[in-house]
């Protein structure tokens, strides 16, 4: 994971950190976020070279397509600056992004308003090695939801949900929770943790939250298919039904974005070599 | 030199600009679709997260009454309250 400590924060991440944030992640943006802009570029300038070279239109022609294929390029320079200095800070008390070339730009969510977190991965994504943390939280206008393009993303997700100590028994124990009321996130199960062991001890006994989670991992592992709790287990089984339906519609959309990009893109190039073919007439 | 025809590609720009707001208006209603499910999602989510902390308090509850009768069994057996 690339963390970045002491002396190599960079001033424009140090700025934004409080004198007793303890910074655990600080990483830029997945590569991946440039494969657009680069593409786009080396596909803009070499449509100029093959036009330039086939002399399929004029010079004006010629000379608004170089022009097209300019913008592309310095468009392409100014995405990867940005990725450049943009980057995800992950502390102990919350998660924010910088952004903006000109204008600088902070979104910050406190880890405590966070009421769920999970981790997306696309094809793309695990093929290149990134991912998207999808963030649930009761806050009306929260710019912070959905972060794309993460890079090491198992890594920056168990840092979200185990904080800064790294506690294997912690991780092992939920992830045992996990696998029985799949598709619950480990970060959700912590966060009820927390509440139930937070709940306790006015005039019992405080149950630790490491034990609690021993003994729930136990009573679930006791009850692994859920026959002593059927209203969870049915609830579980419509949570799961709702979520493939809506992966399943976004699915769809990302599908349905591709094809429109593909199809706006050949629709430009056909009105302008159309447009150019009819001027230079 | 030409490498189609300006009647075929005026057909193929027509082509593309209508595909292109067809895939336009399917990306407006697979929106419109995905925000309902959220709606959605976010209740049975509710429901979920309510019956596992149900559950966790029940258990949490339990191990908070074990940890008290040892506690007082381990005072009621200590030395000191021997003599």
């Amino acid at each position: 994971m690339r963390q970045i400590s002491g002396a190599d924060i960079p001033a424009s991440v140090d700025r934004y950190l409080l004198p007793d944030e303890h910074q655990l992640i600080c990483l830029r943006e997945h590569p991946a976020v440039l494969l657009e802009p680069i593409t786009l570029a080396t596909v803009g300038l070499l449509v100029a070279v093959l036009l330039n070279s086939v002399a399929l239109i004029s010079s004006t022609g010629l000379y608004i397509i170089w022009l097209a294929g300019g913008v592309l390029l310095l468009w392409m320079v100014s995405k990867t600056y940005e990725w450049f200095i943009n980057y995800l800070v992950v502390t102990s008390g919350r998660i924010f992004i910088v952004t903006g070339l000109v204008n600088r730009k902070l979104s910050a969510m406190l880890l405590s308003d966070v009421t769920d977190l999970n981790l997306r991965r696309s094809l793309l994504g695990r093929l290149f090695g990134y991912g998207e943390l999808v963030m649930e939280h009761g806050l009306p206008d929260q710019s912070l939801s959905v972060v794309r393009f993460i890079s090491y993303p198992a890594e920056v997700y168990l840092a979200l949900w185990l904080g800064p100590d790294p506690r294997d028994l912690i991780e092992e124990l939920v992830s045992r929770i996990c696998r029985v009321v799949a598709p619950v996130s480990p970060f959700k199960i912590v966060r009820l943790l927390e509440q139930t062991s937070g709940d306790q001890g006015r005039d019992s006994p405080a149950v630790a939250r490491e034990l609690l989670c021993r003994t729930v991992a136990d009573r679930l592992d006791e009850d692994v298919s859920l026959e002593r709790r059927p209203e969870l287990s049915c609830y579980l089984a419509e949570y799961r039904n709702d979520l493939r339906r809506r992966n399943n519609t976004e699915n769809a959309r990302l599908t349905a974005r591709f094809l429109r990009v593909i199809a706006v893109t050949s629709a430009i190039t056909l009105g302008s070599l159309l447009g150019i073919e009819y001027l230079t007439q | 030199m030409k490498l189609i025809s300006r009647d075929a590609a005026l057909a193929l720009f027509i082509a593309t600009a209508f595909l292109s707001v067809l895939l336009m208006a399917l990306i407006w209603l697979l929106t419109q679709r995905i925000d309902s499910l959220n709606k959605q999602l976010a209740l049975t989510a509710r429901r979920v997260n309510d019956e596992i902390l149900d559950d966790f308090k029940a258990i949490a509850s339990e191990l908070s009454v074990k940890l008290q009768h040892e506690a007082q069994t381990r005072c009621y057996n200590c030395p000191l309250r021997q003599h």
